[in-house]
């Protein structure tokens, strides 16, 4: 098993903190959602392990050695991101072969099948392709790459629900076949619950919470029920987010389903409820009852 | 087990160096080929112009087009060439040894052709030129001033012919990373007002420098002006930039080490520049030698 450690690494961006002392782990074998607001510095933070960012301080080693200007490190990760590294002019399939001529793991017959699955054309040019389209084979690059740690910096973007589902189900069946480590960064996090066996919640430049999904949801419930039996059940709990609908309330707290009287509806923790309540709520302040 | 490891090792970067190679030529082709062509159509323009009365290129000739299409190439070769650096995630140190090694082999061809040029339009092509050759302000180019200085009497493969080759290879070959290394820097810090303005400054003073100044002249100036641009990032850059200067005065064409050493250097700069990390470090870690 390969671990990748990040140190007290911080960034700044002129006077703008994007990144305070923040450590983590990640291990191969566990799928990673890496979530959090806009400007949270998810990007950034894929950026600086991946070495194509600057920082002001911290270390990124894998096992145990500095990833810094060593080329055998750094051959060990592959990420996939929005940013345009490619040639507009540059066509798919000399992508791939190039691809596949400095990453030797690289599973050209697989990237072969999958583009023609999803309707790619190999022989296409980046610049003609449909956003969509070039987000699907900038996956498919990352899925094919056999790195040991792959990065999705929004792999969804601009893709239909149709297509999405395909791309999810495709993560998880490579993930299952492979022993890479796989960090998805992304804002679609309700499709992260079942993908993901743990969440990191990047939240103003510091990691607010590095959990494993099940762990994390098993100590929240979402209760509903009529307004006044809800408020005298929540009276006795932490309270992380209230909705109301007519005479109805539907609150978030801490805790587990046992402790709901009945009468009352009870679900286990929703993580895009619970991202939305830890990560401070609405933007404006708006109301939280319909 | 120890050794297998290390020769593993050794395969890898191998490995890792030659698909650089092969990616920087893959980034600059189209550049590489339309500055040849560029290049060529110059020439024959050229040609065609010895003897006729109006000569709008008459004092932009020979070897000065290449000083000017070289930079440029590096420059527009930086932006394709840094993006596929970064997809393949290579080292900056690989990076920077896949774009020298291609930057190389197109200032040799630049070099060849141009030093051929040269002897061909003096010897042959511009017979009636050569009773200008005493006159001094007439001899304005660096291969010019060889040329006229061999007076055609240094053959191809003598050691003269042969230094005179590589220097001018170094020459083409220094500028072209320069014209990279300038790309970057304003990749880097797109909203550095400072840079963009000595930036075009410079390329203004470069075409002044090319039109109304010897070539060796324009060449260092050419030097000092992106020197001091790399150390307002970068100041273990001012060393670098020391030598190549010292270099430069010494003159390129006489001593075969210098070029060595400028070519080391300027493949050095071109590292530092390159990793990123080195220009945003508090001035407290530079001290502690991180450089």
């Amino acid at each position: 098993m390969s671990k990748l450690s990040v140190m007290n690494v911080a960034k700044r961006f002129g006077r703008k903190k994007v990144l305070e002392r923040v450590d983590l782990e990640l291990e191969t074998g566990h799928c990673y959602a890496l979530l959090g607001r806009n400007g949270a510095g998810k990007s950034t933070l894929l950026q600086i392990i991946l070495q194509n960012c600057s920082y002001q301080s911290g270390k990124i080693l894998l096992d145990g050695r500095p990833v810094r200007n060593d080329d055998r490190q750094m051959r060990r990760m592959f990420c996939m991101s929005d940013r345009a590294v490619y040639p507009a002019d540059f066509r798919l399939k000399t992508i791939f072969a190039m691809t596949k001529a400095m990453y030797p793991g690289f599973d050209l017959p697989y990237a072969q099948q999958l583009a023609a699955r999803w309707g790619l054309d190999t022989n296409m040019r980046v610049g003609r392709l449909s956003t969509g389209y070039n987000t699907l084979y900038k996956v498919i690059l990352a899925l094919a790459s056999n790195a040991e740690f792959v990065f999705f910096d929004e792999p969804v973007l601009g893709i239909d629900v149709n297509q999405r589902e395909a791309v999810y189900r495709e993560l998880a069946g490579r993930f299952a076949q492979t022993d890479a480590c796989f960090v998805i960064s992304t804002h679609l996090i309700e499709e992260m619950q079942n993908l993901a066996d743990r969440v990191i919640i990047l939240h103003e430049g510091r990691i607010m919470m590095a959990a494993d999904t099940d762990e994390l949801l098993d100590g929240y419930i979402t209760v509903s029920g009529p307004a006044e039996a809800v408020e005298r059940f929540a009276a006795d709990h932490t309270v992380l987010h209230t909705e109301n609908m007519s005479v109805f309330r539907t609150v978030l707290v801490k805790g587990s389903s046992d402790m709901v009287p009945e009468g009352l509806h009870c679900e286990s923790g929703d993580l895009q409820k619970l991202f939305y309540c830890l990560t401070g709520g609405a933007p404006d302040g708006a109301e939280e009852s319909r | 087990m120890v050794r297998k490891k290390a020769d593993e090792r050794i395969a890898i970067m191998i490995k890792r160096i030659w698909g650089s190679i092969s990616l920087a030529f893959h980034a600059g082709a189209e550049v590489i080929f339309a500055g040849i062509i560029l290049r060529m159509l110059l020439s024959v323009i050229e040609v065609f112009q010895t003897g006729a009365s109006t000569t709008i290129l008459d004092t932009m000739r020979e070897d000065r087009y290449s000083l000017l299409i070289l930079p440029c190439m590096g420059f527009f070769i930086c932006r394709r060439h840094v993006g596929l650096s970064t997809a393949m995630q290579f080292s900056p140190a690989v990076r920077v040894t896949g774009f020298a090694v291609i930057s190389a082999a197109v200032s040799a061809v630049f070099a060849v052709a141009d030093v051929a040029m040269v002897k061909l339009y003096y010897n042959v092509l511009a017979e009636s030129r050569r009773s200008r050759w005493d006159e001094a302000d007439c001899v304005r180019t660096f291969l010019e001033a060889h040329v006229f200085m061999d007076r055609g009497e240094a053959p191809a493969f003598s050691l003269n012919g042969t230094l005179l080759l590589l220097n001018t290879a170094v020459l083409y070959f220094g500028l072209m990373l320069c014209g990279y290394l300038l790309r970057y820097m304003l990749r880097a810090r797109p909203k550095m007002p400072v840079l963009w303005l000595v930036a075009v400054g410079a390329a203004v003073g470069w075409l002044f420098a090319m039109e109304h100044l010897p070539t060796g002249v324009a060449v260092i100036s050419f030097l000092v002006i992106v020197i001091l641009l790399l150390s307002t990032l970068c100041p273990v850059i001012f060393l670098f930039g020391g030598t190549i200067l010292c270099c430069a005065f010494r003159d390129l064409t006489g001593v075969l080490i210098f070029s060595v050493i400028t070519i080391l250097m300027l493949w050095a700069v071109a590292v530092a520049v390159t990793q990123k990390n080195v220009f945003w470090l508090p001035a407290e870690k530079r001290k502690e030698g991180l450089l």
